[in-house]
């Protein structure tokens, strides 16, 4: 791993550091070709463009749907549904723009975004998201409120860490430390976090 | 004057407590690693520290609240220029001068520099927090439903213009699906579950804590473990003090930065990062040596970190005078606020004027904390960065859902923070900013109340929300937002002041915007 250290000269109001740099670093936000940085590209905004007039009609709809109350006199604007129609027909009108200039900037193309989505599935940002989708949904909705909160929560901790760090500990040894680090880790994250919140901060927990 | 500062030695004698003094050491301290922490941010920080402290007695929670916030926003600069990774967005134009200062090895230096910067930053932006609220909230007492109105569009309407400025079509969207998730639940006026679909929860709507708590938490957390293991850092040695002519030198910058940083607070909507970007344009400006921006300036630095602090006691104002938050962790001191039952707004100064004195005696508590842990704690502070995040982000998201649930104990609150978590990494992924959603979520019943009461005292009419005179300054602020958002105005206005100066105006290359 590439390392870099700030040196001191030994100069004793600066500091001696080394920072160990890992394969990729900074999360950059990337821009489609030719649009400025952070605009996604056209084919995707035509999605985007698309959910957005769907979804601001369907909340105008909706609240269209809403009584008006007219037998107690109440006047349009004093209707429920006026102002998240307003705010439908907004988010709609705002979908419709994206909608229009990702189709001037030749969003209509879908074939030359030239994404594989089979690739991007099987990528490892993919599974790394998927694991994190499985257990911390599996946690906060499986567990939680389910069994007392402590071993909901040693069980996620120490599952979280596991499926993380297992690849990290390729000989024997270092999988029995792993599992003995994390099971601790897990055991004093629920124990300190039951206890300060229950008996310090006076919150309930689920 | 006197009774401000008569207000403001009592606010200071009352916190001169060995238990405040405590909380203020903790909050401070535990802000500061919540700023370092790159996938920890200031909001998140406050949200779950919000929920914490929902027992505590009003004053201690607020003064926790706001030693966290001045600490996290300072703490982001750590990691910024070590890892040229700011720990919270707020600090990334710290990174510019901060990462090249140190690269050159001058870490100490620049470590030094920025505190100092954050500290007297805060300190400007405090004494402008004495100085204006007042002034404001006896200019907000003429505020009507009318100007409430605008000023909800404004907030929303200005932090999607300049927290994606790259797409500012994208923050608007954003701000507004947060307005119209604010419309879930009982309506102020005929108390109709508006989208409730016969749903119980559904009734009391989307709390703001557990929305901010995904927004700001899960989302958070899924978008650092999506990528690879950033960088750490190894290790230390030796403490960091500036010079003090190092800093003196530059006193012109931070006062320019201070009331810069102050003012973009101010702005309901904009946050610390737009009080850091625009002190630092400012700074290169004016600036003898603008070409040493970006390469290692210690002005450049210093008018970043300045603007950046100074922005958090600048935000606090319109909580305090409007009840409209600043930014989005100041609407979270606004919730916190609400809970312990202050009634923040225009008559804040009628009904308890030694609260806001209170308030500023704690800014400058969590700046005196933040001098003394920034300059002498630096080595044990930056083993915080050391803590790997496979093992941090668990512990996180555990914290998350105790936040969520802790306001009302309601496991469906664990459920709105997993769907907004989900929802907030979604809409991020799409390139949508989150600020200006939390701000439209904030500011939506604002909107809908003063929208509806004023067209009820007008009977229909929208004549008074466009002539009367605040009214009319705030809708052509929002207009000219709308249309500077535009490739062709801009344009227009270049070439209209061209004709009308007769010569070629040349612009200052400004950084980039990033939210």
């Amino acid at each position: 791993m590439p390392t870099e250290s700030y040196n001191n000269n030994g100069d004793p109001s600066t500091l001696d550091i080394e920072v160990v740099n890992s394969d990729s670093v900074t999360p950059q936000v990337e821009g489609a070709e030719g649009l400025p940085p952070g605009r996604l590209r056209p084919q995707t905004d035509l999605f985007v463009g698309i959910g957005l007039m769907l979804f601001g009609a369907a909340a105008s709809f909706e609240s269209w749907r809403m009584p008006r109350f007219e037998h107690l006199n109440v006047q349009i604007f004093q209707a429920p549904g006026f102002v998240p129609g307003l705010l439908g027909l907004t988010i709609a009108a705002f979908g419709l723009m994206i909608l229009v200039r990702s189709l001037r900037e030749g969003g209509w193309q879908l074939a030359a975004a030239g994404t594989d989505i089979g690739t991007n599935l099987r990528s490892i940002e993919a599974r790394r998201l998927a694991i994190l989708f499985v257990i911390t949904l599996g946690y906060a909705w499986g567990l939680v409120g389910r069994i007392p909160f402590w071993a909901a929560s040693f069980v996620f901790v120490l599952a979280f860490i596991l499926l993380f760090d297992w690849r990290e500990a390729s000989a024997h040894s270092k999988q029995v430390r792993l599992l003995v680090t994390a099971s601790l880790q897990a055991a004093i994250t629920a124990v300190v976090i039951s206890f300060v919140f229950e008996y310090i901060f006076r919150v309930r927990l689920p | 004057m006197l009774d401000g500062l008569q207000h403001l030695g009592v606010g200071i004698l009352s916190l001169l407590t060995v238990t405040n003094l405590f909380h203020v050491a903790w909050a401070t301290l535990l802000g500061i690693c919540v700023g370092m922490l790159p996938g920890l941010t200031a909001t998140l920080g406050l949200t779950l520290m919000a929920t914490l402290t929902f027992h505590m007695d009003a004053s201690s929670a607020i003064l926790i609240l706001i030693c966290m916030y001045v600490g996290s926003i300072f703490g982001g600069s750590r990691s910024a220029i070590l890892l040229n990774i700011p720990g919270t967005p707020a600090n990334a134009a710290v990174a510019l001068d901060g990462f090249p200062l140190a690269r050159q090895g001058e870490v100490g230096k620049a470590m030094g520099i920025a505190t100092v910067g954050a500290v007297l930053g805060t300190i400007v932006g405090m004494l402008c927090l004495a100085f204006l609220a007042p002034m404001l909230a006896e200019v907000a007492l003429e505020f009507r439903s009318f100007e409430f109105f605008w000023l909800a569009v404004l907030g929303v309407v200005i932090s999607g213009r300049l927290t994606s400025n790259d797409d500012p079509l994208k923050g608007w969207i954003a701000g507004f699906i947060g307005l119209l998730v604010a419309m879930v639940g009982q309506d102020a006026l005929q108390a109709y579950p508006r989208f409730g679909y016969g749903n119980t929860e559904m009734r009391a709507g989307f709390q703001l804590l557990p929305v901010m708590v995904g927004v700001f938490g899960f989302a958070e957390l899924l978008a650092v473990m999506k990528q690879p293991v950033y960088a750490s850092v190894k290790s230390t040695s030796a403490r960091v003090i500036p010079k003090v002519r190092e800093v003196v030198k530059h006193w012109k910058t931070i006062i320019r930065s201070g009331i810069a940083g102050t003012f973009m607070g101010l702005i309901p909507g904009v946050g610390e990062d737009m009080g850091a970007w625009v002190s630092y344009a400012l700074a290169r400006s004016r600036s003898k040596e603008p070409e040493k921006y970006g390469q290692g300036s210690e002005e450049g630095l210093i008018s970043s970190q300045a603007g950046c602090s100074a922005a958090v006691p600048g935000a606090i104002i319109p909580v305090l005078t409007l009840a409209i938050p600043g930014s989005a962790p100041a609407a979270v001191l606004l919730a916190a606020l609400l809970i312990h039952g202050v009634r923040p707004g225009p008559l804040i100064m009628i009904e308890s004027p030694g609260f806001v004195f209170e308030v500023v005696a704690m800014v400058l508590f969590a700046s005196i904390a933040i001098l003394v842990f920034g300059l002498l704690l630096t080595k044990p502070l930056l083993k915080v960065l050391e803590v790997p995040r496979n093992r941090l982000m668990p512990v996180v998201f555990v914290l998350c859902a105790v936040g969520a649930f802790a306001v009302n104990s309601r496991l469906f609150d664990v459920w709105v923070m997993l769907g907004f978590g989900v929802f907030g990494f979604v809409l991020r992924e799409l390139r949508f900013p989150m600020a200006p959603l939390i701000l439209g979520v904030v500011l939506g019943p604002i909107l809908d109340s003063n929208l509806r009461r004023g067209l009820t005292l007008t009977d229909g009419s929208l004549g008074e929300f466009f002539t009367r005179p605040i009214s009319a300054i705030l809708w052509i602020t929002i207009l000219l937002t709308f249309l500077m958002g535009t490739k062709w105005f801009p344009a227009l206005l270049g070439k209209s002041w061209a004709t009308v100066t007769g010569k070629n105006g040349n612009r200052n290359g400004d950084p980039p915007l990033t939210g």
